[in-house]
C-alpha cells in the first residue's frame, strides 16, 4: 500500500514526534521593532512563564594561504522573543522575521497544535502587523526505535543504501534529502543515528521539514491554514510511506 | 514507494512512555544538533543550498499564480476563463522537470486563459518569447511556442531534455 496526499493517514496513538513545529515566514513593515513585538508576551505571562529573547548571530571565516584567517561576525542580535510553557510542553517565537509554535512530547494530534498556533498567530498579527507571509513550514521529528542487528528495512525504508560487499554495519550515520513535490511544497528529511547507551535501543532521528515558498500579502492570511494542511499532508505521505507495517505496530 | 504486507498476529502494544522518558528524547535529541551546529526550537528552517532553494521559490510562485487562476469564475461572455484541473496538471508536471533537477523557473509574466480556455503562461527575457500553451481538451497536444523578432516556432516535445534546452535558450 502506498499513500498520496490525498490519503486518509491513521491516527497513530503512540507516534514516535518528539517535536512538532508550525513556522510562519513573514515580511513586516520595517518600521515594526523588537519593543513593538514585547507587546505580544503581555498577558501571556502565566501560560508561558518562561520568557527570553531570540538570538540571532553570524560569523564568517576567511582562510587565506597569504595571511591569517579572518572572522567577521554579526550580531549577537535579539531578533524576538521565545516563550515557554513546560505544563503545555509547548514553544512559541514570535520574530522580526516569522512566528512559529513548536509542541514537544507528548505529542496530541494535529488538530490541537494547529488550533493553538492559530489563535498565537492571531495574536502575532495583532501586534506585527505583516505585510506578506513569505514562506510555511510544517517540521516534525520523529525517534524511530530500531533491533540491534537488523537491517534498517525491517522498520524504515527512506534509508542510507551501501552496495554489497561493504560493510553494512553503520554505527553512525546523516543522510538529509530534498525532495520537492509538484504541488510546490518540498520536503527535507534529514536522518541521523542517535547517541547509543547500552540500556537502550538503538534509534534514529527522522526529521521531516516541509515547506513553502509563498507571496500571501496581508488580507489573504486566511490562505495559510489549507496550505499548512497540505505540507501536513505531504509530510505524513512521507512518514506512512517510509515505516514499515511491522515497525508502524508499534505506534498504534 | 510501496509498503510490505503487514505481519500476521496481534500487534503488541507496549505502555506508552512517560512523561519524563519523552522529555528525555527530547534532551537527547536537542544534544544532537547541538552538536551539528543546529537547535530544532530556536531555529525552525533547515538551510539548503542557494540554487536549488532558488529553483523551489521559483517553481512555487509559478505554482501559486496557477492556483489563483483556479478561483476565477468558470466562463464569461467570451468563453471559459477558468483553466481546466487537466491543464494545470499538465504544467505543474511539465515545469516540475526542471525543479527535480534542481533548475529554477524564471517568473512568469504572463498567467491565464486564451478564449478557447487553454491554459497559457508566459515568460519574456529582452527579445525572447516563450509561451506554454495546455489546451483544455486531453486530445489536443500541449506545446510550447517561442519567438525572436520575426522568427517564430513551436515545440511539441515536452520531455525534460527538451523543455530545460528551451529555457536555457530564454534566458541565453
Amino acid at each position: 500500500m502506498t499513500y498520496d496526499l490525498g490519503s486518509p493517514f491513521p491516527t497513530l496513538g503512540r507516534a514516535p514526534i518528539t517535536e512538532a513545529t508550525i513556522d510562519i515566514q513573514v515580511a513586516l513593515s520595517p518600521d515594526v521593532n523588537l519593543e513593538m513585538l514585547r507587546a505580544f508576551y503581555r498577558g501571556l505571562e502565566r501560560r508561558f512563564p518562561l520568557v527570553e529573547d531570540r538570538i540571532r548571530f553570524g560569523a564568517t571565516v576567511e582562510v587565506n594561504k597569504a595571511a591569517v584567517p579572518k572572522m567577521t561576525s554579526q550580531g549577537p542580535t535579539p531578533d524576538g522573543l521565545l516563550m515557554r510553557s513546560e505544563s503545555e510542553a509547548l514553544v512559541v517565537q514570535a520574530r522580526l522575521d516569522g512566528f512559529s509554535v513548536n509542541k514537544l512530547a507528548p505529542y496530541e494530534k494535529w488538530d490541537v497544535l494547529r488550533g493553538q498556533a492559530q489563535e498565537l498567530w492571531q495574536r502575532y498579527l495583532e501586534m506585527a502587523h505583516p505585510v506578506a507571509v513569505k514562506r510555511l513550514a510544517v517540521r516534525y521529528i520523529n525517534r524511530i526505535e530500531l533491533e540491534p542487528g537488523v537491517d534498517f528495512k525491517e522498520s524504515i525504508l527512506t534509508i542510507p543504501e551501501i552496495a554489497l560487499g561493504i560493510p553494512q554495519g553503520l554505527p553512525e550515520y546523516f543522510m538529509r534529502l530534498v525532495i520537492p513535490h509538484e504541488s510546490g511544497s518540498t520536503a527535507i528529511v534529514t536522518e541521523a543515528s542517535l547517541p547509543r547507551t547500552h540500556e537502550d535501543l538503538p534509534a534514529m532521528l527522522f526529521d521531516i521539514d516541509v515547506f513553502r515558498f509563498t507571496n500571501i500579502l496581508a488580507g489573504d492570511f486566511e490562505e495559510i491554514w489549507p496550505l499548512l494542511e497540505e505540507l501536513r499532508a505531504y509530510k505524513n505521505m512521507i512518514f506512512f510511506n517510509s515505516i514499515t507495517p511491522k515497525q508502524m505496530e508499534k505506534y498504534a | 514507494m510501496s509498503c510490505p504486507m503487514p505481519a500476521s498476529g496481534p500487534p503488541v502494544i507496549d505502555a506508552p512512555p512517560t512523561y519524563v522518558e519523552y522529555r528525555k528524547d527530547a534532551a537527547l535529541i536537542a544534544r544532537l544538533f547541538n552538536s551539528y551546529g543546529l537547535a530544532i526550537q530556536e531555529c525552525p528552517a533547515v538551510e539548503i543550498m542557494p540554487q536549488t532553494s532558488a529553483a523551489l521559490a521559483g517553481f512555487s510562485a509559478v505554482e501559486q499564480e496557477m492556483r489563483l487562476l483556479l478561483n476565477l469564475e468558470e466562463a464569461d461572455e467570451f468563453g471559459p476563463v477558468r483553466p481546466a484541473d487537466y491543464s494545470i496538471g499538465v504544467a505543474r508536471k511539465t515545469l516540475f522537470q526542471l525543479v527535480r533537477a534542481g533548475l529554477k523557473v524564471p517568473p512568469v509574466r504572463e498567467a491565464g486563459t486564451d478564449h478557447d480556455g487553454a491554459l497559457r503562461l508566459a515568460w519574456e527575457s529582452g527579445p525572447r518569447f516563450l509561451e506554454l500553451v495546455v489546451p483544455r481538451e486531453r486530445h489536443v497536444a500541449p506545446y510550447l511556442y517561442y519567438s525572436q523578432g520575426d522568427q517564430y516556432n513551436l515545440q511539441r516535445d515536452l520531455s525534460f531534455g527538451p523543455v530545460c534546452e528551451r529555457f536555457s535558450w530564454l534566458s541565453a
